[in-house]
């Protein structure tokens, strides 16, 4: 797996981490705010890791 | 047709030469009549491809030792007495004979007996390979390695010129546009097709860039797809270490190349969705995480702030309480020395209207008894002078008694000392006298004047 799937898998799991952690409540003001800040990040991060982009076909060796 | 004779001599020769497919069809039929006494009536083969229909049955019967196959049909009424059914794998001997039809250009068996002998060598082979992977774990589930979900690359062992290339592009393009596509044009099909494919299989998994391999092809008969059973491929696709997602054919299909594979698909489309996330869930996804997540973040905040708001409006009321305490202290207090210096000019007025009055009561007392007294002192006084005056006279009296007394005394002495020293001590003596007399009667007055002040 390249670094980009891990990077954008990582990402995601960790969103769902930050999600479940706010939703729960128990963290304090200072650390809401920086999970906050912090999923901000990777929200827009993944955004322009799947910004839409035509993938090359490319033709290996063949054999017949 | 289609060839220019003006332009080449040679072009025209061709075009008068050339059979038309028709022609060429029934000479084909021709041939076989012809020939049909040069045609076995039993043929022994693998079973395969069986279908059932109300007319009839279509299967292939496929060479033991080799690939080539060839189509059967048996009437419904032929099958109903076979004494056996038709079963794929099985290894047989039918009775037919070769049909051609011009139409299709297709020739086929037209089978009226059917013999089975038992499962092929080929069908007994594939079950000793099944049972040999299975032994070395190949078909195990914990073996298997997960699909990535975000590829940004994936190898496509398949046919450069089959529909399968272009079912499972068409898939991964539009579920994953970012995804590239690295396709290993293959053969996959006939005895070219294992070594073919495992080349392209160990190219793609030593692509670092690879992180998932497609092997697939479309549908076929079983000796189309014999090679996915075939033990150098399928133990090439177990020992990949990119996950791999084997998709042989169609549904009914089943190769034991699909079961060492990471995952299996019945088609090359389906592969193509197996081995990708649809952006658009992807970016729904995010966006549903990112509602939970400021929900979350909204709630944490709204609880916080408004925990903080009650301990402020807490705090408030009680320095509200505690200023309005101060208040109703500060009013006490207030009240309180009101009260204080109230009473205490009463008690000050009282006492002092009580000393006044009870300096009055001694004022008058005084006064009386200074009156009573000055009475008493005027009284005596009224007496002393009286008694002055007694003293005085006695004093008088007495005085002149004694002066009188020592006067004659003096005179009868100053006639004798005279008579005696009239010579000798004359103003002298008498005057020594007199100096006595006068002594005395200082004394007498001095006596005299310290009664009286006594008295007084």
């Amino acid at each position: 797996m390249t670094d980009t799937s891990n990077d954008i898998q990582e990402r995601i799991d960790r969103l769902e981490s930050i999600a479940e952690t706010l939703e729960d409540g128990n963290v304090d003001l200072a650390r809401a705010k920086e999970l906050r800040d912090e999923a901000d990040e990777h929200l827009q991060e993944l955004r322009t890791l799947l910004q839409v982009n035509e993938g090359d076909v490319i033709e290996m060796d063949k054999i017949e | 047709m289609g060839v220019d004779q003006s332009e080449n001599p040679r072009d025209a020769t061709l075009v008068e030469d050339a059979w038309s497919v028709g022609q060429l069809n029934r000479e084909i039929e021709d041939a076989l009549v012809e020939s049909r006494d040069r045609f076995p009536t039993h043929i022994v083969g693998e079973i395969a491809e069986v279908d059932h229909y109300g007319f009839g049955t279509f299967f292939e019967l496929r060479d033991l030792e080799a690939d080539p196959v060839i189509s059967c049909l048996s009437w419904s009424q032929a099958v109903s007495e076979f004494e056996h059914e038709l079963k794929e794998g099985t290894e047989a001997i039918v009775e037919a004979s070769v049909d051609f039809y011009p139409d299709r250009g297709a020739c086929q068996l037209l089978v009226t007996g059917y013999w089975p002998l038992g499962e092929s060598k080929r069908q007994q082979k594939l079950a000793k390979l099944r049972q040999q992977l299975d032994a070395d774990g190949l078909f195990d589930e914990d073996r298997k390695q997960p699909i990535p979900s975000y590829p940004n690359c994936i190898g496509l062992v398949t046919s450069p010129s089959g529909s399968a290339r272009e079912d499972a592009w068409a898939a991964i393009n539009s579920r994953s546009p970012r995804t590239t596509v690295k396709l290993f044009g293959a053969t996959v099909q006939g005895e070219d097709a294992v070594p073919s494919m495992i080349s392209g299989i160990n190219h793609l998994d030593a692509d670092s860039e690879v992180e998932t391999i497609i092997v697939t092809r479309g549908g076929g008969s079983d000796a189309d797809l014999w090679c996915f059973n075939a033990e150098p491929l399928v133990r090439c696709i177990a020992a990949c270490s990119t996950p791999v997602i084997v998709a042989i054919g169609h549904e009914d299909d089943e190769t034991l190349a699909e079961y060492v594979g990471d995952a299996r698909a019945m088609t090359p489309t389906k592969a193509g969705v197996l081995a990708t996330t649809p952006f658009e869930d992807v970016l729904s996804h995010l966006t549903v995480i990112e509602d939970r997540m400021l929900w979350g973040y909204r709630s944490v905040v709204e609880d916080r702030v408004g925990r903080l708001a009650q301990r402020i409006v807490t705090a408030y009321e009680g320095l509200e309480q505690r200023d309005s305490h101060l208040q109703s202290l500060r009013q006490r207090a207030r009240d309180l020395e009101q009260r204080i210096t109230n009473r205490y000019t009463t008690v000050v007025d009282t006492r002092l209207d009580t000393l006044d009055t009870r300096i009055d009561q001694a004022l008058k007392e005084v006064e009386l008894a200074t009156e009573a007294e000055s009475a008493s002192a005027r009284v005596a006084h009224g007496r002393l002078n009286d008694l002055e005056r007694r003293v005085n006279g006695a004093y008088q009296t007495h005085i002149d008694r004694e002066l009188n007394s020592i006067d004659h005394r003096i005179e009868t002495a100053y006639r004798n000392v005279e008579a005696e020293a009239r010579i000798e001590a004359g103003t002298a003596q008498a005057r020594r006298l007199r100096l006595v007399v006068a002594v005395l009667v200082v004394l007498l007055i001095l006596l005299g004047l310290g009664i009286a002040f006594v008295l007084l």
